[in-house]
């Protein structure tokens, strides 16, 4: 039997005797990985088949490079494509 | 946020601004596939421009039918364009993309950074260019759909017409490529 007296100290009673356990020690629940569902996993920005083959893992070290650049397109590029539309729709 | 769906039914119904938000919302990911499989900025900016006005006569004609990626389908769009370029200049047989050389260094990170900074970036970034551009033509598109425009390896397959499996063993051999690259060429994101 478990008796909660607060979240750093509790007290067990276990049969006859009483043993009072320090702070330092937390219930399972406190350390234990949390039980979570399927959809609380977020998969939208994970590409599962990669992921099965490892790629990612396996390639860390080039793919963390290919991050090293990021194109964008000039602002007046944009800019010139959106008076385009506007003047063709 | 609304969907890219839901902001096309409302251009279709007349408010031009929803196209400016789809434009904003992907510009960079299809300038980025485009500007790094097609070295020439000029023409890549062109074939930018020429997606989203296909883009555009393809929603009127009503050819979009919504099945949640429209990303990939403009990607589609842009990548018919670009083989189209290259149809065109194999025909006329006269200019090779190799001639050109690009300074496509539009980065995000180089407005925050000082003059030091900003040179090794760009060193890095040259060999990283230069690094995908080594790469087989069917491999550089994987890794640029991959990583750049942030399509899933089932979208990659559909667009480039071949299977998952095909773009998986595309994608590893142009990884193991890159590195053997890196180790060759002394490439690490500090610079040596």
């Amino acid at each position: 039997m478990i008796v909660y007296q607060n979240f750093l100290t509790y007290t067990i009673i276990i049969n006859q005797g009483r043993f009072q356990i320090n702070e330092n020690m937390k219930p399972m629940v406190l350390i234990s990985t949390q039980f979570i569902t399927l959809r609380e996993i977020k998969v939208e920005e994970i590409d599962l088949i990669e992921d099965a083959w490892g790629i990612n893992s396996e390639f860390c070290d080039v793919i963390d490079l290919l991050r090293e650049i990021e194109p964008i397109p000039e602002r007046c590029l944009t800019t010139n494509l959106i008076s385009k539309i506007r003047k063709i729709v | 946020m609304i969907s890219d769906y839901e902001l096309i039914l409302r251009f279709i119904k007349g408010e031009q601004s929803c196209f400016e938000k789809l434009i904003h919302r992907h510009k960079n990911k299809v300038f980025a596939y485009i500007s790094l499989y097609i070295r020439d900025q000029a023409l890549a900016e062109d074939i930018f421009q020429d997606t989203f006005l296909k883009v555009i006569q393809s929603v009127k004609a009503g050819k979009y039918a919504d099945n949640g990626k429209f990303i990939s389908w403009v990607m589609r769009i842009a990548h018919n364009l670009i083989i189209d370029h290259f149809r065109r200049i194999k025909q006329m047989n006269t200019i090779s993309n190799d001639n050109y050389e690009s300074d496509l260094f539009n980065s995000k990170a180089f407005a925050e950074d000082n003059v030091e900074d900003n040179m090794i970036k760009r060193q890095i970034q040259k060999d990283i260019r230069n690094m995908i551009s080594h790469l087989p033509d069917d491999q550089r598109e994987v890794v640029i759909l991959r990583h750049y425009a942030g399509l899933s390896f089932k979208e990659i397959a559909d667009i480039t017409d071949v299977s998952i499996n095909t773009a998986l063993g595309r994608m590893r051999y142009a990884l193991i490529n890159m590195r053997r690259i890196m180790v060759e060429k002394n490439i690490s994101l500090t610079l040596n």
